[in-house]
């Protein structure tokens, strides 16, 4: 009997086994695709297709990247041409960095309002701002548009970077975690004479860093992301204001003709190193952020 | 001499008290300034121009209205012009693809969920391989997803002796819209679910081999109840989320000569912001409200149906009940 269910369970194990070993081989064939391709000669993809890998060492080649290199500086006689994929790196980091870390200090300053400052509705206020988490994000898509044209901030990075500090989610999430703190902690330091900037600072900061993490994590990959915003803010400013995923859009559309495809291939890849790299780095973390969206609630 | 004693103590401790609430009001600003500030900046603020930007007059001159208090914007929508046929075209575009999209972002995640959750060597692997896709750009993704399908020199078509235009024509393009959605899109789901089968109680199951119960049972009615939060969590955002998609039509379809009949309704509202003609920003600004409303519609029933199916159906008696006396 028991032996008999232990067999079932090897069988259903190498059945698992197999199955998700060919499932994720699909689910990252097309990216390894298109990583080699980016070392692929044009030529190559042109006269053998069907091959994987390039199909000889001669097409083991760097000209996407040479040729998208050589395309970073404005020439105007081909400024159809101009990607200034450096300004685009730059742009995407500043975007994504910098607005994930002033969100969260302006964040983290609400959260520990809500949690230890005992000031009057504080609960009440709390609750209405998760209320206001239901209205959809399309409804004030135009008007935000109009306001960013207000503040001057319409075709800048500013205009990718501020509308997100009125987000009530990363509050929320924050929130949470500091709900978990112990207030005779709190109690202690303020006995001590310490006040609430330093008792932030020295002690629910530290404590709270692996929350802030996770949400600095989700906002760094979706800033890096976005396409929709980006289209709006900075697709009709100079292309030196763009960002790294709306460019690549871009390039995708003139690079429908087959010369330049390792040059789309190349950019695709300088896109993605940087948040392969943040993965790599904290894939426990993000994955455990992921799962506790789902459990703690 | 005594009741002055008393005033002087009554004095300081009303100063006292008046310094703290002084002190504790000062660290609220400090504390809640910043956000208080730009949430209502950011948040309030468009959504109260939004709603007046709804019913005002836009001139070509100005971003900003003309006139306000007409319902102008809106008698469009349900009017019998290009633009409003457009308009509810894309919703029902939006509804029809959601409706096609979330069944598989919630099944197949939930497959690949029961499987790992099998544990077989090298499980935590494949499970960041299967995350894997959906961290990057859209638009990196689609780029590569673009040219592997590409209908003369694409890797797929080359291999399999195909001549799909997977790109070029209408159902092809949607399979293929459908397939970026999966392969880039159910990794949250597929984490959410993995967290939420991990923490299926074991002893039930055990409860459940004793009393002899079949797998199929087992599933039925461990596993499904054990994991019906996150089931409806993943279901509430993957249907709010693709009510809203616009990203992978975007940038699979713009080469699509039949794009206009495949365009989202965040894509009409997309395409009325990016040429940035004042005039179209009242309809622009209605029409968000529209699509606003009906997901907000769309969350209230999913929400009541929930509660619901936790309630041990009270409101279905309620309503049948209800249906019983009228």
């Amino acid at each position: 009997m028991l032996r008999s269910s232990s067999n079932g369970k090897k069988t259903s194990k190498t059945v698992a086994f197999v199955s998700l070993l060919i499932i994720s081989i699909l689910f990252l064939l097309p990216v390894i695709w298109g990583v080699v391709g980016s070392f692929r000669s044009s030529e190559d993809f042109f006269n053998h297709p069907e091959s994987f890998f390039p199909s000889s060492w001669d097409a083991f080649t760097f000209d996407g990247y040479a040729e998208l290199f050589s395309k970073t500086e404005f020439v105007s006689s081909r400024a159809n041409e101009w990607y200034p994929i450096w300004n685009w790196l730059v742009n995407s980091l500043i975007v994504s960095v910098g607005g994930t870390l002033i969100y969260l200090l302006i964040a983290s300053l609400a959260a520990y309002a809500f949690v230890f400052l005992e000031f009057k509705w504080a609960n009440r206020i709390f609750y209405f701002l998760i209320c206001t988490m239901t209205i959809p994000g399309i409804v004030s898509t135009t008007p935000q548009l109009i306001n960013m044209n207000l503040l001057g901030a319409y075709k800048s990075l500013a205009g990718l970077i501020i509308p997100s500090f009125g987000g009530v989610y990363g509050v929320f999430l924050i929130r949470q975690f500091f709900l978990s703190i112990p207030k005779d902690l709190i109690e202690n330091a303020r006995m001590d004479g310490a006040g609430n900037l330093r008792i932030f600072l020295k002690i629910v900061l530290p404590l709270g860093k692996s929350a802030l993490f996770v949400q600095g994590l989700f906002g760094f990959m979706g800033a890096w992301n976005d396409v929709q915003w980006a289209q709006l803010i900075v697709g009709s400013a100079p292309r030196s204001t763009w960002t790294l995923a709306y460019g690549l859009k871009v390039i995708s559309d003139q690079c429908e003709a087959y010369e330049s495809i390792t040059l789309a291939l190349a950019s695709a890849v300088i896109a993605m190193i940087p948040i392969f790299i943040v993965y790599l780095v904290t894939q426990s973390k993000i994955i455990e952020g992921v799962a506790n969206t789902g459990i703690k609630r | 001499m005594k009741s002055d004693k008393v005033d002087v103590f009554a004095y300081a401790e009303r100063r006292e008290r008046r310094k703290n609430s002084l002190r504790k009001s000062f660290s609220v600003t400090t504390f809640l300034g910043p956000y208080t500030a730009s949430f209502l900046l950011f948040f309030v603020f468009p959504l109260v121009l939004g709603v007046i930007m709804s019913f005002s007059k836009f001139t070509a001159q100005s971003f900003l209205p003309s006139s306000v208090g007409t319902l102008d914007n809106y008698k469009i929508l349900f009017s019998d012009t290009a633009i409003a046929r457009d308009f509810r075209n894309s919703i029902w575009t939006t509804i029809k693809f959601s409706l096609a999209i979330v069944p598989l972002s919630i099944l197949i995640p939930l497959g690949l969920a029961l499987l790992i959750n099998l544990k077989p060597p090298g499980y935590k692997f494949f499970r960041a391989a299967i995350y894997v896709p959906g961290i990057f750009p859209l638009t990196a993704t689609g780029l590569i997803l673009m040219r592997m399908f590409d209908s003369h020199y694409g890797f797929v078509n080359s291999v399999f002796d195909l001549t799909v235009d997977w790109f070029g024509s209408t159902g092809a393009c949607w399979f293929m819209i459908g397939f970026f959605c999966v392969w880039c899109g159910i990794g949250g789901n597929f984490i959410i679910l993995c967290a939420g089968l991990e923490n299926v109680d074991k002893t039930l199951f055990e409860a459940a081999d004793v009393d002899g119960c079949s797998a199929w049972k087992k599933f039925l009615h461990v596993t499904l109840p054990g994991i019906k939060p996150q089931l409806f969590l993943t279901l509430f955002t993957t249907l709010i989320g693709y009510m809203n998609v616009y990203g992978q039509i975007y940038i699979l379809a713009s080469n699509n000569p039949d794009l206009s009949s495949m365009k989202s309704a965040v894509y009409r509202i997309q395409d009325l912001l990016t040429g940035f003609n004042p005039r179209a920003f009242g309809y622009a600004a209605a029409m968000g409200i529209v699509l606003g409303v009906i997901i907000i519609f769309i969350a209230v029933i999913q929400l009541v149906v929930s509660k619901d199916k936790k309630g041990g159906g009270k409101r279905v008696a309620q309503f049948k009940q209800w249906k019983e006396n009228v």
